[in-house]
């Protein structure tokens, strides 16, 4: 054989060697690689089924975010239309506010022209009361004077009637004087008792309203009457206690509404309101 | 020795093979088989790991198949 011929025959050998190595290589890595593909596409199978899936969702998100979508904009031209309203409104609220503010002014003016006013007739007031009050007092001081003059004139007209009563005792004893004169100048005996003394009014009647002692010892009586009651200086009057008497007195001083007395006959001890009544009278 | 073959007793002439028809279909083999590996190497080399001659002989791994640069 060649030499050639043995050359070829070992080269033909490593490239068949080779050629099988590389087939089996080429084989098995397309195996793979065919296996891989048909992995990835049941993968991409799946996703497209998941995708449609979720596309599908997704439709119908999107349709229900469509319908959400048409309300909010319902909504949207709603609150736009209340909106519009509620500026319109503002406006006319504006405009009104803006009457009110000018009315207010006029009002406040008349308001402080009533202040000026009320504070003027306040004033007015204050000089009135000052008035009323100055003739209420000059009415008082009248009505007192008034009174002291009653009570003067009813004084008076107790020292009148004293005076008259007194008077008219003085009548009569110048009448019992002359009798008794003409009695004597006739030759007859004349009495002399006593005389002279006023006489209290029967219906007279009074309290004690106290005892004491003078200097001298003697029993001087207060009682609650005077010249108001027709009591003179001189009067003889008793002390009784229910049906018991108690003394007799003398009055010595008598002023408008009491009097004091001495007391010349006692039976029982004279208190404070045991009653006052004429001498003469029977009790 | 050549020269003293012709000399030994009972030598003959050697007689030198010469290029034959055999010859040419072993050139013929050796080129379609080269044909061939260079045809299935390329192939190889496209689902060969990497995408490398060098690893034109290694087989992929199936759970991670690296065709390299892809164009």
């Amino acid at each position: 054989m060649h030499i050639l011929t043995k050359f070829f025959v070992i080269i033909a050998a490593m490239l068949s060697v080779l050629l099988a190595g590389l087939s089996i290589a080429y084989t098995s890595n397309a195996d793979a690689l065919r296996q891989n593909i048909e992995t990835e596409r049941a993968k991409a199978q799946m996703a497209m089924t998941e995708a449609d899936t979720v596309n599908a969702a997704a439709v119908e998100i999107r349709r229900q975010l469509n319908t959400v979508l048409a309300a909010s904009e319902e909504d949207k031209r709603e609150l736009q239309r209340n909106v519009d309203q509620l500026n319109a409104e503002k406006t006319q609220l504006a405009s009104d506010l803006k009457k009110l503010e000018l009315s207010s002014q006029g009002h406040d003016a008349r308001i402080e022209e009533f202040t000026a006013l009320v504070a003027a007739f306040l004033e007015q007031d204050s000089l009135r009361s000052g008035e009323n009050k100055t003739l209420r007092e000059k009415e008082i001081a009248y009505l007192r004077k008034e009174i002291d003059l009653g009570e003067r004139i009813n004084e008076l007209g107790s020292q009148l009637e004293v005076s008259q009563e007194t008077n008219r005792t003085l009548q009569e004893q110048l009448a019992d004087m002359r009798d008794r004169l003409g009695t004597l100048q006739n030759g007859g005996r004349v009495d002399v008792g006593a005389l002279g003394a006023p006489r209290a009014p029967d219906h007279f009647r009074g309290v004690v309203t106290g005892v004491t002692r003078d200097a001298a010892g003697k029993l001087l009586v207060s009682i609650d009457a005077g010249t108001n009651d027709r009591l003179a200086e001189r009067m003889k009057l008793n002390i009784v206690r229910g049906s018991s008497w108690v003394a007799s007195f003398t009055l010595e001083n008598v002023n408008l509404n009491d009097a004091v007395g001495v007391v010349d006959l006692s039976n029982l001890d004279v208190q404070s309101g045991d009653e006052v009544v004429p001498a003469e009278l029977d009790y | 020795m050549s020269q003293l073959g012709m000399q030994m007793p009972g030598a003959q002439r050697s007689r030198k093979a010469q290029p034959n028809a055999y010859t040419a279909m072993m050139l013929g083999a050796c080129v379609v088989l080269a044909v061939a590996v260079v045809l299935v190497g390329r192939s190889a080399v496209m689902v060969a790991p990497g995408g490398e001659m060098a690893k034109v002989l290694n087989l992929q791994d199936p759970k991670r198949i690296d065709l390299g640069k892809t164009n």
